[in-house]
């Protein structure tokens, strides 16, 4: 499939979703930490549910402030907010939220989009909504 | 309960983005990626962004 524009709940994070209901304190973790990626044109990668890694991740993931917000209907909408600095040159084209800051962990969405340039020291903040019905 | 919370289908999806440079200039890119359940939605923030050039 070649490069588009796109945005999925991976099946992973579907899981996640489910697995967050469990348990007083659920062995789920959140999938707060929002990571940024340079590869998915050169891959000719479109963000889609089997994702489970972004082509080629890139510095260090942000640690998201996730809250409940409101779209349609009280507190329908997860979000989280996260601030990435590049350290180099880069060409941001892909993103997603993985529920560890180690690189790995398990991804809930995936994105790509039209290459964001960076230079170096330019901070880049990602809000990522998913609403629920 | 939980049940009905675990079927429940995505609605929406979005990833804005802003940037600020290292000399402190701030760019805000607005939604970046967007999917709506409503294809007309989908549409419409397709339309905007071929208008904006991207």
């Amino acid at each position: 499939m070649p490069f588009g524009t796109a945005s999925v709940v991976t099946s992973v994070g579907k899981g996640m979703n489910a697995k967050r209901l469990v348990g007083t304190t659920p062995s789920q973790l959140e999938p707060k930490w929002i990571a940024m990626g340079v590869g998915a044109t050169g891959a000719a990668r479109t963000a889609a549910v089997g994702d489970t890694a972004l082509s080629t991740e890139v510095e260090t993931r942000a640690v998201g402030t996730p809250t409940n917000v409101t779209t349609s209907v009280t507190n329908d909408t997860y979000q989280t907010v996260g601030t990435i600095t590049a350290t180099a040159t880069r060409a941001v084209d892909e993103a997603g939220t993985f529920d560890q800051l180690a690189t790995g962990g398990n991804m809930h969405t995936s994105f790509t989009f039209p290459v964001v340039n960076l230079s170096t020291s330019d901070s880049i903040q990602f809000t990522v909504k998913v609403q629920f019905t | 309960m939980s049940a009905l919370f675990a079927t429940s289908a995505r609605k929406m999806q979005s990833l804005e983005a802003t940037i600020t440079r290292a000399d402190g200039t701030v760019e805000h890119l607005g939604v970046i990626a967007y999917w709506h359940r409503n294809p007309l939605r989908r549409w419409a923030w397709r339309l905007g962004q071929l208008l904006k050039g991207k």
